[in-house]
């Protein structure tokens, strides 16, 4: 398929931006908050992967280069408008003990057969997403990276440019912020 | 079994992969109410992952980037065969030039001074390190323009 682009065939490179559109808008969605901004920078990465698809050497996955590319043009807008992907001071949430028991006796073992469930659902997956959103934008990405699109760390650090003991140790944050901060929401519910 | 609750990060490990974690944290776990609901509440936290909404741009992204693409310019297809028969040709016409000329050559190089040749080769040798230097450079900027995208 690069062979081809190459050789002149534009129309492949659709083909191109058609399999590899979840993985940049996961990426750019995380890392970016203004629709506008978003629809910039999504044109200025197939543009920046068009213009430079000569170099790529199939290292790694096309999808994982274009990927990196992604998260770089993110990264340096960040830069620009002196946002930070990562605060360092990040806060770790509290323990809350009790409301562990009420989040797992609420969702655990529910089938999805009925109207019941379905709300529960509903619930469930809003909570997570408004827990996700609520992390700083690098932690959120890595999260959907390894745990939706399922990519190995090998993949995440190639895109990232972070090494695999970082990202390893941002997961581990990432995971028990998450977790802490749906907790919270449920011991508020509980009250 | 360990007795002890389990460490945060043993937890997480666990309840990413069950079944390659060591027989000392499986047992705790199944016989620790508390550090089963953290596993418990870990594994529904990743499945709700898992299930959440795929982020789609609003917009027709494909059809607003091909708009955008410069328009190809032809390639020179250079064929390899074609590449062997040309250097096969040059390397006959050189040497016949060589073969045919050699007694020429010969008086010509016998009338030069030795000083002028000593000129021309280190013209010529000066030459290609200036050109290398530069054909190094260029090589050196565009490698770091592909790394940067």
């Amino acid at each position: 398929m690069v062979n081809r682009v190459l050789r002149g065939e534009t129309h492949v490179f659709a083909t191109i931006i058609k399999n590899t559109e979840g993985l940049v808008a996961q990426i750019v969605f995380k890392l970016i908050t203004n629709s506008e901004d978003r629809k910039d920078i999504a044109q200025d990465i197939y543009l920046k992967a068009y213009k430079s698809l000569s170099g790529f050497k199939y290292h790694s996955k096309l999808s994982t280069w274009i990927g990196k590319i992604a998260y770089n043009t993110c990264f340096n807008f960040l830069d620009k408008k002196q946002l930070i992907l990562l605060d360092s001071t990040f806060p770790e949430n509290e323990k809350h003990e009790s409301a562990l028991e009420f989040f797992t006796n609420k969702f655990i073992g529910l089938s999805n057969n009925n109207s019941e469930t379905n709300l529960i659902r509903t619930d469930r997956l809003e909570i997570v997403q408004s827990a996700i959103e609520k992390l700083p934008p690098l932690f959120k990405t890595l999260i959907m990276l390894y745990h939706y699109e399922e990519l190995s760390y090998d993949e995440i650090a190639e895109i990232t440019s972070l090494p695999v003991g970082t990202i390893k140790s941002y997961l581990f944050r990432a995971r028990k912020s998450l977790k802490d901060t749906i907790l919270l929401k449920y011991k508020e519910e509980e009250i | 079994m360990k007795t002890n609750h389990l460490l945060e990060s043993e937890i997480q490990r666990y309840s990413l992969d069950k079944l390659n974690s060591d027989k000392q944290i499986i047992d705790h776990v199944h016989s620790c109410e508390k550090c089963k609901e953290k596993v418990e509440a870990y594994i529904v936290i990743f499945a709700t992952i898992k299930e959440q909404p795929k982020p789609s741009f609003d917009f027709n992204l494909m059809e607003m980037v091909i708009q955008q693409l410069p328009q190809p310019k032809p390639k020179v297809i250079v064929d390899r065969t074609m590449i062997i028969v040309l250097s096969f040709i040059a390397f006959i016409a050189i040497g016949f030039t060589v073969v045919f000329f050699w007694s020429y050559f010969s008086e010509l190089m016998a009338q030069i001074a030795p000083m002028l040749i000593y000129l021309v080769i280190t013209s010529v040798v000066s030459l290609m390190l200036f050109l290398g230097i530069d054909l190094f450079k260029d090589y050196h900027r565009k490698l770091k323009i592909l790394n940067y995208y």
